[in-house]
């Protein structure tokens, strides 16, 4: 079995130079094809297309709908996602065994993203929505953003207060998350604080919208931080929407340093 | 007919400059089926003071902006009005009559008068008279504006007559407001403001200022507005981890919640005419669109699908939701008529960022704010025809404006 592995894997490789790397073709071994030096006649026959079709190659291994080798067995979904014992995540980074839901996200070996794109863990699924559903099959619900907490706020050191966010949306970039992470170690190292987090826009769009939206990514950041262990009533949201700008100017860059989310802790 | 496309070309000469009104198929403005009646004013004695002066100019922009009447050149009115303006010891005495031109009957006559400073209040209340006494119409010329002002960096509430005469400050909290908007009879308003470091709704009294904070939960607490009843406020609020639209009792304070989303943003709630439904606006289907909502029964309709954004709708007393629609690069003001379920837009230049409409309580004007070279300024807009006249310009940025009911 083993030598017999061994032909077919060279021959693989063969069709992988000679087709110019399209694995689900092989149609440059046509019988007589002159570039061969002819072995015995014999060798050649088993490389007709009808005895090597793409599911033949899925036993030893798989190939993601880019035909790229993506290691042992599995199977492709109906819209050519990797599905099987392994599979790619929407950043193409391998991930090992797990399933796709139906947007196509990766949703873990039994444990999903939620919708603002972090790993949530390897349990919990979808919701009809879409939503991660996490720990536990329920509503996305950190519960209320803390009640008015007291004390005199102050601004962290470091360039941990802002997360920047992009152009109308409310998620937590994943450059950003380390500022979360961070925050969220100090504040389990320092129990005696708690954390306003400020959620701002830029000037486009209405003012009262604006309002919402920066809630949204003051929300985001308080459920990023509860994620990582920060208990829900520590941290409260304060929406100033389009009306507290860092930088007053009309242009893009204006507009990028003004879409943030401040964190400032409270003692 | 030829003198609505004269006043149409005057008012856009004058005001054009800023406002280049390219305005879609004629065929959205519905010009009367026959000529507007003609009032000649030219029989009104005024004494030469400027009180006086400001009296009949005042009265002749009421009747003229309100959309049923034209000024009539010398001996050619379907009315005469007649009468005098003069100083009577302190006070302007006003004895007026409006008088049919064919055949002499009165068909109104009063006699006022007021402090010369109030003299514009006075021709104001003229005015909604006239009309109701000739065109049994109610009037918008005693009317306010509610709306925003910046000032040493801070934004307050602001006051003017729906002509944008007579502006005042109206609060000085030094902080951050937003979104004023007024109750049913027009003595309060409710607002929101930074005073106390959060987004918090209060009340307002117009007569004396007195003031009532009315929410101030966890999160934010934002686009306050009365029912038609009086007796409930709906308003955003985000206590329960989302931006939702809550309905609060005005004597209780408890809220109750009436829609329930994925993670979205919330803003403008407006109440239909008849109490029983909500539009708002939220972005969970994707962008921000506006969706009418039955607290009864939780039910959600959308209403706006086209364009990148449809935002800060405003609903009518003759059922129609206007809002600011994004369609190209810039935002536009369209009407949807709830009754048919069509939409037209009615302002759009190409260039000015049109927003924030807020109805008349006659449903045929609304104000809006008309935002170019990040200047905004407020406009009202006669949406039978098109007419725009700038009502507050100028010395800053205007905002958030918000017609008032009938007073008085």
């Amino acid at each position: 079995m083993t030598v017999f592995r061994f032909s077919l894997i060279s021959l693989v490789l063969f069709s992988l130079v000679f087709s110019g790397c399209r694995t689900k073709r092989s149609s440059s071994f046509v019988k007589g094809d002159a570039r061969f030096d002819p072995l015995a006649a014999g060798d050649f026959v088993q490389l007709d297309e009808t005895l090597l079709k793409d599911s033949d190659f899925v036993w030893a291994g798989g190939y993601d709908a880019q035909g790229n080798y993506i290691g042992e067995g599995g199977e492709f979904d109906i819209d050519g996602n990797w599905v099987g014992a392994g599979g790619y995540d929407e950043n193409g980074v391998w991930t090992g065994k797990g399933l796709f839901d139906s947007t196509g996200k990766y949703i873990g070996p039994g444990g999903g993203y939620d919708e603002y794109g972090n790993f949530v863990g390897p349990t919990g699924p979808y919701d009809k929505s879409g939503t991660y559903a996490g720990w536990s099959a329920g509503d996305y619900d950190f519960g209320a953003p803390g009640d008015r907490l007291a004390g005199s706020l102050q601004d962290v050191q470091g360039d941990y207060q802002v997360i920047q966010f992009n152009y109308d949306r409310a998620e937590v970039p994943q450059a950003e998350m380390g500022k979360v992470t961070g925050m969220a170690e100090y504040l389990t190292n320092n129990p005696q604080l708690n954390l306003v987090v400020e959620g701002h826009c830029d000037e486009r769009g209405s003012e009262a919208y604006n309002m919402a939206l920066g809630e949204q990514r003051a929300l985001a950041v308080r459920a990023a931080l509860v994620m990582r262990g920060v208990e829900p009533s520590r941290v409260t949201t304060l929406s100033f929407g389009e009306e507290a700008p860092v930088n007053p100017a009309h242009n893009d860059n204006a507009w990028r340093e003004n879409r943030r989310a401040e964190m400032k802790l409270l003692q | 007919m030829k003198r609505i496309p004269f006043i149409f070309t005057l008012a856009l000469f004058l005001f054009g400059s800023e406002l280049f009104l390219t305005h879609q198929a004629s065929a959205q403005f519905t010009t009367v089926g026959k000529s507007k009646e003609a009032i000649d004013y030219t029989d009104f004695k005024i004494q030469p003071i400027p009180a006086a002066r400001i009296f009949i100019e005042t009265l002749k922009k009421d009747l003229t902006t309100s959309g049923h009447f034209t000024e009539a050149l010398r001996g050619r009115g379907d009315y005469k009005i007649v009468g005098e303006a003069a100083m009577d010891g302190p006070r302007l005495n006003v004895k007026l009559q409006v008088v049919v031109s064919a055949g002499g009957s009165v068909r109104y006559g009063h006699m006022y008068n007021s402090t010369p400073q109030a003299v514009r209040s006075l021709a104001h209340r003229y005015a909604d008279e006239i009309l109701l006494a000739i065109k049994k119409k109610t009037g918008i010329a005693n009317t306010s504006i509610a709306y925003l002002g910046e000032v040493n960096g801070k934004k307050e509430v602001f006051l003017c007559d729906y002509d944008g005469g007579n502006p005042r400050q109206y609060t000085n909290d030094r902080s951050i407001s937003m979104s004023p908007t007024w109750d049913p009879s027009g003595q309060k308003l409710l607002y929101t403001s930074f005073r106390k470091g959060f987004p918090d709704v209060y009340e307002i009294s117009v007569a004396n200022g007195q003031r009532n904070r009315l929410a101030n939960f966890p999160g934010l607490n934002t686009g306050a507005v009365f029912a038609p009843n009086g007796r409930d406020v709906a308003l955003v609020l985000s206590k329960d981890g989302n931006p939702e639209i809550y309905i609060m009792n005005r004597q209780t304070l408890k809220p109750r919640r009436i829609t329930k989303t994925k993670a979205s943003a919330k803003s403008t709630p407006t109440w239909s005419p008849d109490g029983k439904q909500i539009a708002f606006v939220s972005d969970h289907g994707g962008k921000p669109n506006i969706y009418i909502v039955t607290p009864a029964n939780g039910r959600l309709k959308q209403i706006t699908f086209e364009g990148r954004e449809n935002v800060q709708p405003n609903w009518s007393n003759n059922n129609l939701i206007a809002y600011s629609s994004k369609q190209g690069s810039s935002y536009e003001i369209r009407v949807y008529n709830a009754n048919s379920g069509k939409s037209q837009s009615v302002l759009s230049d190409g260039r000015t960022d049109f927003g924030h409409p807020s109805w008349s309580p006659n449903g045929r004007h609304l104000v809006t704010v008309g935002e170019l070279n990040y200047v905004s300024s407020l406009y009202i807009l006669d949406t039978k025809e098109g007419k725009v006249i700038p009502i507050v310009k100028g010395r800053g940025s205007w905002s958030a404006p918000s017609w008032s009911p009938h007073q008085r």
